[in-house]
């Protein structure tokens, strides 16, 4: 056999199918056993470079350059995610508030039933309503989390903080419409915690830029003093007694429990 | 094989993806200069695979262990700047690709003047060789030469075929063969075959 280059240099990095037959034809053969060393001594010249050595501190040098744009890149995941979620949580409310509506003007000229029938039914918009009230009430305990656990020193991050509160006020007002065109017996006490919760909202939402400690402490305290975050659990434990298993359209993440 | 830092690296601890970015960096140093042959760029490259790596944690699918991931992004950082380099700047990309062997230094403490030369002009020769190669040849050569990646492993890392893999390699063999070649005097003897460098016994 007389093999080629390509087989040459792959019995050079030890990678041919056909080594032993190489081995062999090397032998029997001075002319391909030339080409192959002018091959290997060639191989042989490209040495590996050394890359220039590293000081002692230099994983935590690199991660000092690196954090910065690290944190920037995870407040702006959260963010996005964040916003995904408000929008489509919004969208649905604005959706469902006016297949409520709709519903109650029509079932005023036809008969009920045969308004569910041609719509969604009572029953999925009920669901879809549990579902969308879960994850607001989820984002909600994220943020007032995140206002009761921060240092005296101020919110680490207002305008992101500022940005969800604006976003929650939105669908906490289109969540209590459609609460109470939903009526009690789906939803009982929520539009009663929701009310609680929108004053609190607004304020974060319009904390001024320079937010002082006695500020912050003034928020903690209203937080306390109202039990928002205590109502705000109990609701969303309730509803999510409530819905159904395998509840649908729930984007948002869990709210942490401190 | 996720790692317990991975795993809670993906669930968005800070602090866990430090300590990734604290066991691997090292090493994905070394390999982004391998591919490049400068030192600042191999640092921004290193910065730019952890930036990557970091937006696409929730990725990793943990089939592979996570430095392996991560060698991976580093070595498409490296081919997307040599890409870059040979785009915008042609010159600078035939540079030398390294600093190893300074003109004025021996190549082994024991060697005489004649072969002091020699290697200079070898290793200025190689430089220059491996600043002629494509990104894609450059990138899978030092992939393989430098790395001792097998073809299957380089093919999976830059996103190649197998064939591809071995191809690029190959390419980038007979064009340091060709500007090489000439600098060593091959005796027309018979010479007795050696065994292969690598997975042999060389």
């Amino acid at each position: 056999m007389i093999p080629a280059d390509s087989e040459l240099v792959e019995y050079f990095y030890g990678e041919c199918e056909r080594a032993a037959e190489i081995e062999r034809a090397l032998a029997s053969s001075p002319e391909l056993a030339r080409r192959y060393e002018s091959l290997r001594q060639v191989m042989l010249a490209v040495e590996t470079p050394e890359a220039p050595p590293r000081g002692e501190h230099y994983e935590a040098e690199l991660w000092q350059r690196l954090q910065p744009a690290i944190a920037g890149q995870s407040r702006l995941q959260a963010q996005r995610s964040w916003m995904w979620a408000g929008m489509a949580a919004a969208a649905v409310l604005a959706l469902l508030l006016g297949a409520f509506v709709l519903g109650r003007q029509q079932g005023h000229e036809k008969g009920r039933e045969e308004v569910m029938a041609e719509g969604l039914s009572k029953e999925s918009r009920d669901r879809i309503l549990l579902a969308t009230a879960i994850d607001h009430l989820d984002r909600a305990q994220v943020l007032l989390v995140s206002l009761k656990n921060s240092s005296a020193d101020g919110i680490p991050d207002l305008d992101l903080e500022r940005s969800r509160a604006a976003e929650l006020v939105v669908s906490n007002r289109l969540l209590r419409r459609s609460a109470r065109e939903a009526g009690p017996s789906v939803t009982g006490a929520l539009s009663s915690v929701l009310d609680d919760l929108e004053p609190l909202l607004l304020e974060i939402a319009h904390a001024p830029d320079t937010l002082s400690a006695a500020d912050l402490i003034v928020l903690r305290e209203r937080l306390a003093e109202r039990g928002t975050l205590f109502k705000l659990r109990v609701m969303n434990d309730r509803l999510q007694r409530q819905a159904p298993a395998g509840r649908p359209m729930r984007p948002a993440q869990s709210a942490p429990r401190t | 094989m996720e790692s317990a830092a991975t795993v809670r690296a993906q669930r968005g601890d800070p602090e866990a993806f430090r300590d990734l970015v604290e066991e691997h960096g090292r090493a994905l140093f070394r390999l982004a200069f391998r591919m490049t042959g400068d030192e600042s760029t191999a640092e921004d490259i290193v910065q730019e695979a952890f930036m990557r790596a970091h937006r696409s944690l929730d990725k990793f699918d943990g089939r592979s262990q996570v430095g392996t991931w991560l060698h991976r992004i580093a070595a498409n950082c490296a081919l997307d700047v040599l890409r870059r380099r040979q785009r915008t700047a042609p010159e600078r990309f035939a540079q030398p690709i390294h600093d190893l062997e300074g003109a004025d230094e021996p190549a082994t403490p024991a060697a005489g003047p004649q072969r002091r030369a020699e290697s200079a002009e070898i290793g200025a020769a190689v430089r220059q060789a491996m600043g002629a190669l494509t990104p894609l040849e450059r990138a899978a050569f030092s992939l393989r030469h430098f790395e001792g990646r097998s073809s299957v492993e380089i093919a999976e890392t830059l996103g190649l075929r197998v064939e591809g893999a071995k191809h690029a390699v190959f390419r980038a063999v007979q064009k340091l063969r060709l500007a090489l070649g000439p600098l060593f005097r091959f005796a027309d003897r018979n010479v007795a075959p050696k065994s292969p460098q690598v997975g042999g016994a060389m």
